[in-house]
């Protein structure tokens, strides 16, 4: 193998596979999103925010040297989980804002997320190593996902931007039209309630939906978190919609 | 479109909400207009999901006559209430902006737009010019209804027994494969064999992307904590593959050895189930002159004897799979104890040895008694959702009539003259011109031997992109003044592109309809939605055509006395359902249902009426009429336990067996190399497919953003090695060519599959790589089905 040959190629490839490791950095999406962490002074960013690994032949002259990829320290990075008797406090934040967050990686209120990160395209079980239990880096939360019991997560989510190592406008122009006119039902603001102090309904279905702290959660989107993390038997006191729940 | 999209829909839901919070009640504090969307205000039903084979059943939320949400059906004993990407976007492909919304005919080499009375006479014109040399091509995405209009109107009406589905490129060696070895068509499985197997192989399949429901509903058994076993046999690594126990990589090809070994070592061990090939297995072997379907009996002896040369070492050698792993799968299937899937689809089917490589599977399975108990079955897969119920069933094929009928039986013609009341003799019995040859004949001049065809009717399918070796079956065509070419779908397409005339097509929820899933399971829906400007059923297209024609008084589409060919009546008066505005007067599938319904019993694939499909999640055929009046479907074909034609006593009994003594076919099929291998001027296998964002041809899936956005093109997977070799990287640029034509694609190393040293990988679904330049138009001789899975390509790095 010979250096100027596999040179180019090397790097290519440590970088999509950098990007994969970082992809949850990226975390939910947000506009004009760019990569960096107040956790570490790193060296200056390359391809749009995300760092490249060493080649090999530079790991070789310093096998445990200060490259900007040790320093990225993962575990030290992630934020303890808030306690979960902790009171939490909503106010100042606009819950609208939230759905409208929520929605932008949903075709329609009750599709499935497709994926703000670059994924492997092979593999399935690196998702759950953020997604099991959720985590927080800053202000980038990966919610632990809602239902168990599944495998294959490529399956319903696909990724919001194309994970094709190469910018597929610039190598082969695509002058067909993609403008699609569906308008998705939206969030409902909240779950209906028959007083004003009545626990809300659910107003969407709990199918798929089965760990309620996946959005509403001490890592969920501030004016969707619970206000009592510390009551764990949700149905208790929140009622389903039987025409959502799609019981006969 | 990421962005820009994004902040619309940010937009457009935060003033929806603004506007909506400023006239809510603050007491109540429910945003009416919001809340409205999930609640009362979307109006739910059940349908089967448009695209694959699998049957999965949707609910469909709409509202002012928009679909606006979807979800997984949690009644419907496919799915069980999961979907994958493509389903749950299924809604969003109704709407993209370029709709097809009116009918357009090419003049002086531009489609403009035309009346719909005009488009109806000038089909009748094509028809009338030759009857004879009209055809039509469609697809297992008609639906039922469809697909026997369609079948009326060319058998029954104009005698042109041309007409032939995709499904021919598609299906059509699993068809073979079933009726060689079992005398009847579809399988005796079902997909509760996922849920029960302790072992699934999957043979030259992808389910994690190409099924993807059916793969989890085994695959999600793991995370409930049971045991199964995952073999996959492929080759290249894909998504299935990183789930799998053993995955073993074969050549090209070398699937028939690998069938042949399992079979070798079964025997040598004395493995094999005694008791059931006694009792219920023939040994069948082709005729060494004149090949047939039915072959000729061979003993047991002779059959063993055949099967001598394939020694684990052997079939190593061919097929690249260690010996030890021969062994592995001899001695699973050797073991009664562990119940065995197996599940294939395009790999075996989309083969030269297509029929062969079926057999094999059914062989093994047949042989070591691996058969009838759930979980414990040979399960074909197939790619359309009414790849079996139209196609197969109704038999939109070159050769068939419905319900398992041949045009070449005279009793069989007899039959469907009579439930269709027209004379005796109007059925051709001379079998028609399959897809590759209907193709050829469209792309062979007039006057020419073999140029008969002239006019070709394009429904529900995309031939300009999916037809093999596209430079020798479809550009002669469509350079040809004589040659015309119809073309009704739903977007412009690879098809539309080259059509003289283009029919706008309502689709999915926008019309009523019936389907039938891999598992024989008939599925009904009802129209939800309008079709977009004039966008039409395609029932409604050929019963208009037909319709024009009658009253232009062609004999073909009056019956035996006098009346419309699809002439329907309530309370006692015709409804001229050949005019749009009538066309909902009644509801046409039904009445098309019934009538098709009186055909399915001949070879046991009874089916009930249409109103218990309303009422189900789709029922698995023969569904048997019970005393009490109730209707039952049936899970396991040829089993005692459950199929109420075998019988009583006989445990199994394959009654529609080729010997006609109960048995079925345990064939012989040796390993013989492919038509074209690679060489040192062609030197690399090409293999195409699917991958999970898109279906078929990408004319729909293509037009959800959400899909479109997570795989926006066609590339081909090249292995390190050759990348190296060619001194290609990532996203480089590399023509891919074959001796017949080629395409440009950029490089993907390791990309969703890996290919082994010396093989590609191209998907098929973007329209602008249409690799279908470059794939083999030679085929199957029994099924006719053509091998897209390899042929011989050299890469060359494109000029920048």
């Amino acid at each position: 193998m010979s250096r100027p040959t596999s040179g180019p190629l090397t790097i290519f490839l440590t970088v999509v596979f950098g990007v994969s490791l970082v992809g949850f950095l990226r975390g939910t999406r947000h506009e004009d999103y760019s990569f960096e962490t107040p956790l570490r002074d790193l060296p200056e960013a390359h391809h749009g925010g995300v760092r490249p690994a060493r080649p090999y032949w530079e790991m070789r002259d310093a096998p445990r040297g200060d490259g900007p990829v040790l320093a990225a320290d993962l575990a030290a990075m992630i934020e303890a989980m808030p306690s979960r008797t902790e009171a939490v406090e909503l106010g100042g934040t606009d819950k609208r804002v939230a759905l409208a967050d929520r929605a932008d990686n949903r075709a329609f209120f009750g599709a499935p997320p497709t994926i703000p990160h670059p994924v492997r395209q092979q593999t399935q079980a690196e998702c759950v190593a953020c997604h099991e239990t959720g985590l927080r880096i800053a202000d980038k939360a990966a919610p632990p996902y809602p239902h168990d019991g599944f495998v294959s997560c490529t399956q319903c989510h696909a990724m919001g931007e194309p994970a094709l190592p190469w910018d597929p406008q610039a190598q082969l122009a695509d002058p067909r039209a993609v403008d699609n006119s569906f308008v998705g039902a939206q969030a409902p603001l909240e779950g209906e309630r028959w007083t004003g102090i009545a626990p809300p309904k659910l107003p969407h279905p709990t199918f798929m939906h089965e760990r309620c702290v996946s959005c509403h959660g001490p890592n969920g989107r501030d004016a969707m978190k619970s206000t009592h993390p510390d009551r764990q038997s949700c149905l208790q006191c929140h009622v389903t919609d039987a025409e959502l729940e799609q019981r006969p | 479109m990421t962005t820009d999209r994004r902040a619309f829909l940010k937009l457009a839901a935060l003033s929806a909400a603004t506007a909506a919070a400023s006239t809510a009640g603050a007491s109540s504090g429910i945003d009416p207009e919001l809340a409205k969307r999930m609640g009362s205000g979307v109006r739910w039903d059940k349908a089967p999901c448009r695209f694959c084979g699998t049957g999965c059943h949707v609910q469909v939320g709409v509202q002012n006559n928009k679909v606006v949400a979807v979800a997984g059906d949690q009644e419907a004993p496919v799915n069980r209430g999961l979907l994958c990407m493509k389903g749950y976007h299924v809604g969003l492909a109704l709407y993209g902006k370029d709709r097809l919304r009116t009918p357009m005919l090419r003049k002086d080499g531009e489609l403009v737009p035309i009346s719909w009375d005009e488009a109806i006479r000038v089909v009748a014109d094509r028809v009338e010019l030759d009857p004879k040399g009209f055809a039509f091509y469609g697809s297992g995405q008609w639906t039922i209804p469809e697909g026997y209009a369609a079948q009326k109107f060319m058998k029954g009406g104009i005698a042109s027994n041309h007409i032939d589905p995709n499904a021919r490129l598609c299906m059509a060696s699993a068809v073979t494969g079933f009726i060689a070895t079992y005398g009847v068509d579809e399988p005796n499985g079902c997909y509760q064999d996922l849920d029960e197997c302790d072992v699934i192989i999957t043979w030259g399949n992808n389910p994690a992307e190409m099924h993807p429901v059916l793969f989890s509903r085994f695959m999600d058994r793991r995370s409930r904590g049971e045991e199964i076993t995952l073999i996959d046999l492929s080759t290249r690594r894909t998504r299935t593959s990183a789930h799998a126990d053993h995955y073993l990589r074969f050549n090209p090809q070398s699937d028939l050895a690998i069938a042949n070994g399992i079979l070798h070592l079964l025997v040598r061990n004395g493995t094999w189930d005694k008791e059931f090939v006694d009792k219920h297995c023939s040994f069948r072997v082709h005729e060494s002159d004149k090949p047939t379907l039915t072959g000729e009996a061979m003993s047991f002896e002779d059959w063993k004897k055949a099967l001598e040369p394939y020694t684990p070492e052997y079939v190593a050698e061919l097929s690249g799979v260690s010996a030890k792993d021969i062994h592995m799968l001899a001695d699973l299937f050797g073991d009664r104890d562990k119940r065995i899937t197996s599940l294939w689809c395009m790999g075996v089917n989309q083969h030269t040895r297509g029929t062969a490589m079926n057999c094999l599977i059914h062989a093994v399975h047949l042989f070591s008694g691996h058969f009838g108990r759930p979980g414990d079955n040979p399960t074909s897969l197939t790619g359309q959702p009414s790849a079996c119920g139209t196609a197969r069933e109704v038999g939109t094929l070159a050769h068939a009539l419905p319900g398992g009928r041949v045009v070449a039986n005279a009793e069989h013609r007899q039959q469907s003259e009579d439930f269709w009341n027209v004379p005796s003799g109007r059925i051709d019995p001379k079998p028609g011109k399959h897809t590759v040859a209907m193709w050829k004949s469209w792309s062979t001049p007039k006057g020419e031997e073999g140029g008969d065809i002239h006019t070709i009717w394009v429904q529900v399918t995309n031939p300009g992109q999916t037809m093999p070796n596209r430079n020798l079956l479809i550009e002669p065509g469509v350079k040809d003044p004589d040659k015309f070419l119809i073309c009704s779908d739903v977007y412009p397409t690879a098809t539309t592109e080259i059509a003289d005339l283009v029919l706008p097509s309502a689709m999915w929820v926008e019309k009523n309809g019936v389907v039938g899933n891999s598992e024989r399971r008939t599925q009904q829906w009802f129209k939800m939605v309008d079709p977009p400007g004039q966008a039409r059923d395609d029932a409604w297209q050929v019963i208009a055509v037909a319709r024009e024609l009658f009253d232009r008084g062609f004999e073909g589409m009056k019956d035996k006395d006098g009346k419309f060919l699809f002439h329907m009546e309530q309370e006692g008066r015709e409804v001229p359902v050949w005019q749009w505005s009538r066309y909902y007067e009644i509801n046409v599938d039904e009445r098309l249902f019934e009538e098709y319904r009186q055909f399915s019993r001949l070879k046991h694939k009874d089916l009930a009426p249409y109103a218990e499909y309303v009422k189900a999640r789709g029922l698995r055929w023969p569904v048997v009429e019970q005393p009490d009046g109730t209707w039952r479907e049936t899970r396991f074909r040829f089993a005692e336990f459950d199929d109420p034609y075998v019988k009583p006593g006989a445990k199994h009994e394959f009654y529609h067996s080729t010997t006609h003594d109960g048995r079925a076919q345990v064939w012989f099929h040796p390993y013989t190399p492919p038509p074209e291998v690679p060489d040192e001027e062609y030197p690399m296998w090409l293999c195409t497919g699917r991958v999970i964002e898109h279906w078929h041809s990408g004319t729909m899936t293509g037009r959800v953003p959400q899909l479109r956005g997570s795989m926006p093109s066609a590339y081909v997977e090249v292995n390190r090695q050759d990348a190296q070799a060619l001194a290609v990287q990532n996203g480089d640029l590399v023509i891919v060519e074959s001796r017949r034509g080629s395409v440009t694609v950029p490089v993907w190393i390791d990309g969703r599959g890996s290919p082994p040293p010396g093989t590609v990988f191209v998907p098929f679904f973007d329209e602008r790589t249409k690799i279908n330049f470059v794939t083999l138009h030679e085929h199957d001789p029994f099924s006719k089905q053509p091998d897209f899975k390899k042929c011989a390509v050299r890469l060359r790095k494109a000029e920048a």
